[in-house]
């Protein structure tokens, strides 16, 4: 009798090692393939990022392959498979914003600047349960943005230098350059410009070869202008890509020495300001 | 008489089953041991990667060995500042009187860290350039592969761990 227990004791003693030694491995191997599958997602993330935002489209199941001619990425259609058993699907969906360009799950507008990025790793385990790692991100059109919530301010969008400006017959300010580095029209609606010379009054204003200002019109106000007034000049427009020369602001006297700030204002409301300066 | 007879003979039926059992175990045990720190260690350098190229600057192919199975990578995370290196090194190490000749990751910034412990073989440490349709450098493909220190049995074979990744590099990040 005592016997049997022993033997008994014993089996169930082995049988329960034999056990955990199993359940051990099998955790083991899930270490492994849930530390694949992370690296995997992620490489699904990272790939569709490394892609210019114009290669990019809405999918389901997004396949993605690394050409070594290339040395890039390439959106296609398929589930990626490996031979250990674990397949990546890739999701690329639209994102919707409110008025106020925040993320909304429905009833926003489409924003054409970004798309959701999905990557998920899917492998089945050892006792038939299907596990998955899944990691999201956005993308953004930063490069040329076509939506409003990231289109740049048209201040961001011009560049000034006045680091060539000059007086032609000492009243007149030339040289200072401005340059339109968007895709698009930029309209300058004010300007207001300082110097420290205060005989001098502003007389007359060109942009982008018109006059969009003078003491006696076109643009308001009226009359000869002192330093530090707000200018409503005629709307001048940049073309896209423009880079304009042709700027002349004349003052009634010499300024040859005089320091100056310019201040455009655009149509939008944004305001662009130029360090002072002496020409 | 008779019983001490039979627990004699038991034990004589038992006991090799029982040495070897816990032969296996001690067995899975340093299996068990070696998974965890290749998987660990793959956690760690994945963060790593991600953290450094989060601060990169620039990338600096010219002094890189991208392509390779060997492969270095040289960035700076300020203009003209110092060139880190993300790099595959070799290196001898001696564990219980046996001289073991590995490859290791190692971490320059100034001074060298090993990022990858003395118990760890890394075979493979490959990385190649990512880029957009207009060939500007985005991303980095990272592959890489950590094995025990001696591949003795299938066993140790099956604790080899290869993968990849590609890591997204920031738009502000130039190529020198």
């Amino acid at each position: 009798m005592e016997v049997l227990i022993a033997v008994g004791l014993s089996a169930f003693f082995f049988s329960a090692i034999a056990g955990l030694m199993m359940a051990s491995n099998k955790s083991m191997e899930s270490l492994y393939n849930s530390q694949k599958a992370i690296w995997r997602a992620q490489e699904g993330l990272g790939a569709l990022q490394s892609m210019s935002f114009t290669d990019l489209s809405t999918t389901e199941n997004g396949l993605v392959t690394y050409l070594a001619v290339n040395e890039g990425w390439t959106l296609g259609s398929g589930i990626q498979e490996w031979d250990d058993g674990q397949s990546r699907e890739i999701v690329i969906s639209e994102v919707e914003r409110d008025n106020s360009c925040q993320i909304i799950e429905s009833g926003g507008q489409v924003d054409p600047d970004t798309y959701q990025l999905e990557s998920t790793v899917f492998w089945t385990g050892p006792t038939g349960i299907i596990h998955n790692r899944s990691l999201q991100s956005l993308v953004v059109n930063w490069e040329d943005p076509q939506g409003d919530c990231f289109r740049p301010t048209d201040a961001g969008g011009i560049q000034l230098d006045w680091s060539g400006g000059y007086w032609g017959g000492s009243k007149q300010l030339r040289g200072v350059w401005i340059i339109n580095n968007t895709s698009r029209d930029i309209t300058i609606t004010k300007m207001t410009i300082w110097w420290n010379r205060p005989a001098a009054k502003l007389q007359q204003i060109f942009a982008i070869g018109t006059k969009v200002w003078s003491d006696s019109g076109p643009g308001t106000p009226g009359g000869l202008q002192t330093s530090g007034t707000v200018i409503d000049t005629l709307d001048a427009i940049i073309p896209a890509g423009f880079i304009d020369d042709t700027h002349k602001i004349q003052f009634t006297d010499a300024m040859d020495e005089s320091t100056l700030i310019i201040s455009f204002e655009f149509a939008d409301g944004s305001i662009l300001i130029t360090d002072p300066f002496t020409p | 008489m008779i019983e001490t007879v039979l627990y004699i003979g038991l034990i004589m039926i038992l006991l090799p089953s029982i040495v070897l059992m816990l032969l296996e175990v001690q067995k899975n045990q340093a299996h068990t041991y070696s998974r965890m720190l290749i998987e660990q260690t793959s956690a760690i350098l994945l963060s790593e990667f991600e953290n450094e190229l989060l601060d990169a600057y620039s990338i600096v192919s010219s002094s890189s060995t991208l392509n390779s199975d060997q492969s270095i990578l040289v960035f700076k995370k300020v203009d003209g500042g110092l060139n880190y290196e993300l790099s595959f090194e070799t290196d001898v190490v001696v564990i219980g009187d046996i001289q073991h000749n590995i490859g290791r990751i190692n971490f320059f910034d100034g001074s060298n860290h090993w990022l990858t412990p003395e118990q760890i073989n890394v075979t493979v440490f490959r990385i190649e350039p990512a880029r957009n349709s207009d060939g500007e450098l985005t991303g980095l493909n990272i592959e890489l592969e950590l094995s025990p220190l001696a591949i003795l049995s299938d066993e140790d074979r099956a604790n080899i761990l290869n993968t990849q990744t590609t890591l997204y590099l920031f738009p502000t990040v130039s190529e020198q």
